[in-house]
């Protein structure tokens, strides 16, 4: 095999694994590793982070936000309540000012996210799946979205 | 601003900065907001060609929330340049899922607008809230606050919908020099007598907040201080209201809109008199270009010249026409800018405008 067409070859290969990584590219809803919560519903996770009670064994469950990333937030606002930013921020906002509801938390550092949802079992959050994989305190309930 | 105000604003900031963090969930969470705004207003009052009237408005509303299990606490404080209250203090407890019981002062559920928006007025659109949801010093004539028991529901129907209600019984406003008076939990009178109120809504879905809705109030009003209708002769009013509201969004627009008759039995020395008046406004507003939106808002109030109980109101707005503008930037805050042309029972129509930046922290 002629060096030209090797590093032809290689081109292809490293192009090909390049699409694969990038179509993977997956957000997905984590709970601690210990967390007792299987799995949560579009509608539940919709209803968690707009502030209604969703319920596990009598535990209230809470949403904890990820603001680290402005992609994760553009895919959570599309994927998650369906909102734009400003319509999502006026909805929390109704939360405290209407029914004494704190809203949810917001973290933009990682480490904190993962103290945090260490700290009660009965929260999520949403991460990168590479996040996910990357961290052995949380579990992946499911695939939130998935790049085309 | 007076010296009374200083010392609540600039504190403020110092609990801005103790309450920014995020707080650990198990032992309960809590959050601290402000919402600011200022800006001028200048009234042209006609037709007696009278002065000229500006005024600069400055609010600080505090509000602060804490959950922790079933128990809920709420408190909302107001400094601005015209007054310093605590406009609500509630403590609350979650029987069910879906049912609430409050305790302390709270904001009337049968005032659908200042249940959505309170004191929080960076969020709604107009600067101006409309006559039936002026707060009482404000120059409202309806009663918005009480202090007693307020108990909120959902129930489930069909599909996505909700049906929602809200009721409340606890303490009436009384009529005073400047006009309707509320309950103070700082300073408590002993002449307020009893208010109930009710609202029930219907939400075809429960995330959303579109909805249809009836109110119901009922307040017995007492005399106390009030010149005008010691003059009349009057001892108390007792109140009746029976109302319906629509909040929709649709695409890019929105209405708001209510409709509610005010029956007042006029309770004088010597003989009882019925008065009646209908009062009601609708509001359309419509985003464009995300953050801009424009907004129009009409008010109508019947039997203004015949309505004993309104004259005990001689300088509020019955009756508007109004137009506006408001640009949202940086997320939190907005820059609103409003013109109508307003009408009250003693001055008569004049023209109105104002300007005003909105935020809330953080």
């Amino acid at each position: 095999m002629s060096p030209a067409r090797a590093l032809q070859i290689c081109c292809m290969g490293i192009v090909l694994c390049t699409q694969a990584v990038v179509a993977e590219r997956q957000v997905v809803l984590v709970a601690s590793a210990t967390s007792p919560l299987h799995d949560l519903d579009s509608l539940e996770l919709r209803k968690i982070y707009l502030g209604f009670p969703v319920k596990r064994d009598g535990h209230t469950i809470s949403g904890l936000r990820n603001t680290g990333d402005e992609d994760l937030n553009r895919i959570f606002l599309q994927a998650v309540v369906a909102m734009s930013e400003k319509s999502y921020l006026r909805r929390l906002l109704s939360l405290p000012l209407r029914q004494g509801i704190p809203r949810p938390s917001e973290y933009d550092k990682s480490d904190r996210l993962l103290d945090a949802l260490s700290d009660d079992p009965y929260s999520v959050t949403y991460m990168w799946k590479d996040a996910a994989i990357l961290s052995p305190d949380v579990k992946a309930l499911r695939v939130l979205w998935q790049e085309n | 601003m007076t010296v009374h105000t200083r010392h609540p604003i600039s504190s403020v900031f110092a609990l801005m900065v103790l309450f920014s963090a995020p707080q650990a969930r198990p032992e309960g969470q809590q959050e601290l907001l402000f919402f600011l705004s200022a800006g001028p207003t200048y009234h042209e009052v006609e037709p007696d060609e009278g002065p000229e009237d500006y005024e600069f408005d400055l609010d600080a509303d505090i509000l602060y929330s804490y959950l922790n299990g079933r128990f809920r606490l709420l408190g909302e404080y107001v400094a601005s340049t015209d007054e310093i209250e605590l406009e609500r203090f509630q403590l609350g407890w979650q029987a069910g899922e879906e049912t609430i019981g409050w305790i302390g002062r709270f904001h009337l559920p049968s005032r659908y607008w200042n249940a959505i928006y309170h004191h929080g007025q960076f969020l709604q659109t107009s600067i101006s809230r409309p006559f039936i949801e002026q707060f009482e010093d404000d120059g409202g004539i309806l009663p918005t606050h009480s202090t007693g028991l307020l108990f909120e529901t959902a129930h489930k129907l069909e599909h996505t919908a909700d049906f929602r209600s809200a009721f409340s019984l606890g303490a009436a406003p009384t009529i005073d020099r400047t006009g309707l008076k509320p309950f103070d939990l700082l300073d408590p009178g002993s002449s307020n007598r009893a208010a109930a109120d009710m609202r029930l809504a219907y939400l075809p879905d429960q995330l959303e907040e579109n909805q249809i809705g009836l109110v119901l109030s009922w307040s017995d009003l007492e005399v106390d201080g009030s010149h005008t209708a010691e003059q009349q002769g009057l001892r108390r009013v007792e109140q009746v209201s029976i109302g319906a509201y629509l909040d929709w969004r649709w695409q890019d627009w929105r209405f708001l809109s209510s409709v509610a008759p005010v029956i007042n039995q006029m309770k004088r020395q010597g003989h009882n008199q019925t008065d009646s008046f209908l009062s009601g406004y609708f509001q359309a507003e419509y985003e464009f270009k995300h953050d801009w939106t424009v907004f129009g808002r009409l008010e109508q109030t019947n039997n203004t010249n015949s309505s004993d109980y309104l004259e005990l109101f001689p300088h509020s707005v019955t009756d508007r026409q109004m137009l506006g503008l408001r640009f949202d930037l940086a997320s939190q805050h907005a820059l609103s800018l409003e013109v109508s042309r307003a009408q009250t029972p003693s001055d008569g129509d004049f023209e109105q405008y104002l300007l005003q930046w909105s935020a809330v922290f953080p």
